[in-house]
C-alpha cells in the first residue's frame, strides 16, 4: 500500500487523469453529436445498440495513442530521472514494475466504468424507448476493459524497456492504425491477429444496411468467448515476458 | 547562421528511429487503402482518383498529426533533457533560428513523408493494374498538403516547446486530427489548423474541395505558419528556460 500511494506521488501533476478525462469527453460529445443528428425513429428502438457498436470504433481510434500517452508518462519519470537504479535497491525490482501496473488499472477501471456509463446517460436523454440490455452493456465493459489492460500491459513493458519514449509512442499510434482498419476488412483475419482489433472483436452487436430503404438494422450476435480466451492468454504471456526482461533489464 | 542551425537539428536525429518509422508508417494506409479499392472495386469506378482517396483518406485524417506530433516531441525532448535548453539558449544565435532550425528539420522530414506516401500511391496503382499514370492533380493535391501539413508541423512544435512532455503532444495531436475531421466537412474547415492537411490532400473525395477556394486555404497556411512561429519565437525569447 505505502508504495502505491507512492507511485500516487509521483504521478501528481503529471495530469494522467487529464488524459483519460480527455477521452472519455471527447467520446461523449461524439456520440452527443452523432445522436442528436438523428431522428428518433431512426434510433428509438435500437439506440442502446447503435451506441454498443459506436464507442467500440471510436475506442480502437483513439485509445491505443491514448493508451500508449498514459503509459509513457508514468514510466518516464523513472528513465528521465534515471531513478530506476536507486529504486532497484531499495525495494524488489518485481514491485517497481507490479505497481506501476496497479495504478493504471485502477485508472482504466475508473475509465472504462465511466466510459459505460456513457451508454445509459446518452440514452435515458434522448428518451430511448429500448429495454436496457444489461447483458451487452457488462460485455461492453468487459472487452473494453480487457482489451485496454492488454495494450496496457503491453505499453507499460515496452515503454520501461525503451531508452526513450519514441519506439512505444509509435507503436501505439501504429496500434490506432491497424485497430482502425480491422474495423473495415471484416473478410481479413487481420482482426484476430494483432491485439488493438480485439476492440472490435469484443462487440456483440452488429448491424445491416439496406440500401434501397436506406435503414440500418442492429441485431446482436454471440460474443467471442474462445478467441476472447485465447486473446487473454496473449495478454498474459506479454505480462510474463515483460516483467522477465525488466527484470532482467541492465539499470 | 540559419543553416548552421539546420545542419545541427540533422545531425541530433541522425540515426533516429524517427527515420525507421518514416518508412515503415506510410506503408500501413498504403497496404490497406489498396485492400479497401481491391474489395469495393465495383463501387470505385474513378480509378486512380478512386485509389487515391482509399490511400489518403486514414493517412490525412488520422495518421499524419500525431506522426508529427511524435517528430515534434522527439525534437523538444532532447533539449528537455540533461539542462541542453540552458545549452541552447545561451548559444551565439538568434532564438529566432533555433525554432526554424528545428522547423526546417520536421518539413524535410514531412517533405519525404509526403513523396514517399505518393510513391507507395503509384506502386500500390501499378500493382492493381491501372493504366498510365496517376492524374497530374494528385500530385498537386500532394504539394497543398504539404503546405498543411507545414501548419501542422508549426502547431506540434509549438506544442511540444510549451509542453515539456513526450507524450501530452501527442494525445492533442490525436483529439486535433479527429476534431480536423469533423472541422473539414463543415465550411470552417479552412480556419482550423488541424483539417488544412486534409482538405490539402483531399481525403476522400473525389470532387476538389477547395474548387475556387484554393487562395484561402494558401492565406489561412501562410497565416497560420507566421502567427505560430511568432509566438513560438516571442515564448522562446521572453519565457524563464526553467528546465
Amino acid at each position: 500500500m505505502r508504495l502505491f500511494m507512492t507511485e500516487f506521488r509521483k504521478i501528481r501533476r503529471r495530469h494522467i487523469g487529464l488524459l483519460y478525462v480527455g477521452a472519455w469527453l471527447f467520446t461523449f460529445l461524439w456520440m452527443a453529436w452523432a445522436m442528436s443528428t438523428m431522428s428518433l425513429e431512426e434510433i428509438d428502438s435500437q439506440g442502446y445498440y447503435y451506441l454498443l457498436l459506436s464507442i467500440p470504433l471510436i475506442n480502437a481510434i483513439i485509445l491505443p495513442t491514448i493508451l500508449a500517452c498514459v503509459e509513457s508518462r508514468i514510466c518516464d519519470i523513472e528513465l528521465k530521472g534515471n531513478t530506476l537504479k536507486l529504486l532497484c535497491t531499495m525495494q524488489p525490482r518485481h514491485s517497481i514494475y507490479h505497481i506501476k501496473l496497479a495504478v493504471s488499472t485502477l485508472y482504466l477501471l475508473i475509465f472504462s466504468l465511466a466510459e459505460t456509463a456513457i451508454i445509459p446517460l446518452l440514452c435515458h436523454y434522448y428518451q430511448i424507448s429500448q429495454p436496457i440490455p444489461i447483458k451487452h452493456i457488462a460485455i461492453f465493459w468487459f472487452s473494453t476493459y480487457a482489451v485496454s489492460l492488454v495494450l496496457v500491459i503491453l505499453q507499460q513493458s515496452l515503454s520501461l524497456l525503451s531508452e526513450n519514449q519514441l519506439f512505444p509512442l509509435f507503436f501505439g499510434v501504429g496500434g490506432t492504425f491497424v485497430g482502425l482498419f480491422s474495423w473495415f476488412f471484416p473478410n481479413l483475419p487481420i482482426r484476430y491477429m494483432l491485439p488493438w482489433g480485439y476492440y472490435c472483436v469484443g462487440v456483440s452487436v452488429n448491424m445491416i444496411y439496406d440500401e434501397t430503404t436506406r435503414t440500418t438494422t442492429y441485431y446482436t450476435i454471440p460474443f467471442p468467448k474462445e478467441i476472447f480466451c485465447l486473446f487473454l492468454i496473449f495478454g498474459i504471456l506479454i505480462y510474463l515476458i515483460g516483467k522477465d526482461r525488466f527484470m532482467k533489464k541492465e539499470v | 547562421m540559419l543553416f548552421a542551425c539546420i545542419k545541427s537539428e540533422q545531425i541530433k536525429i541522425r540515426r533516429s528511429f524517427i527515420w525507421t518509422a518514416f518508412v515503415l508508417t506510410p506503408l500501413i494506409p498504403a497496404l490497406m487503402g489498396t485492400q479497401n479499392y481491391l474489395n469495393n472495386i465495383e463501387l470505385l469506378k474513378s480509378e486512380w482518383f478512386s485509389l487515391w482517396t482509399q490511400e489518403t483518406l486514414f493517412y490525412s485524417n488520422f495518421f499524419f498529426a500525431p506522426l508529427i506530433a511524435i517528430y515534434c516531441s522527439y525534437l523538444w525532448r532532447m533539449e528537455n533533457q540533461n539542462k541542453n535548453r540552458h545549452m541552447l539558449l545561451t548559444q551565439p544565435v538568434p532564438v529566432r533560428n533555433i525554432f526554424l532550425g528545428k522547423l526546417a528539420a520536421i518539413l524535410k522530414i514531412t517533405f519525404f513523408t509526403q513523396f514517399w506516401v505518393y510513391l507507395l500511391y503509384l506502386i500500390s496503382g501499378k500493382l492493381v493494374s491501372l493504366s498510365g499514370m496517376p492524374p497530374a492533380q494528385t500530385f498537386v493535391y500532394t504539394i497543398r498538403g504539404l503546405l498543411g501539413g507545414a501548419v501542422i508541423a508549426a502547431l506540434q512544435l509549438l506544442i511540444s516547446m510549451m509542453i515539456r512532455s513526450f507524450a501530452v503532444p501527442i494525445a492533442i495531436a490525436v483529439v486535433g486530427s479527429i476534431s480536423g475531421l469533423l472541422a473539414a466537412n463543415s465550411k470552417y474547415g479552412i480556419y482550423y489548423p488541424y483539417s488544412l492537411m486534409m482538405l490539402g490532400m483531399n481525403a476522400n473525395k473525389s470532387e476538389d474541395m477547395l474548387s475556387g477556394s484554393s487562395l484561402p486555404f494558401f492565406l489561412s497556411c501562410l497565416f497560420y505558419l507566421v502567427l505560430l512561429c511568432s509566438i513560438a519565437v516571442f515564448l522562446l525569447k521572453h519565457q524563464d528556460v526553467n528546465a
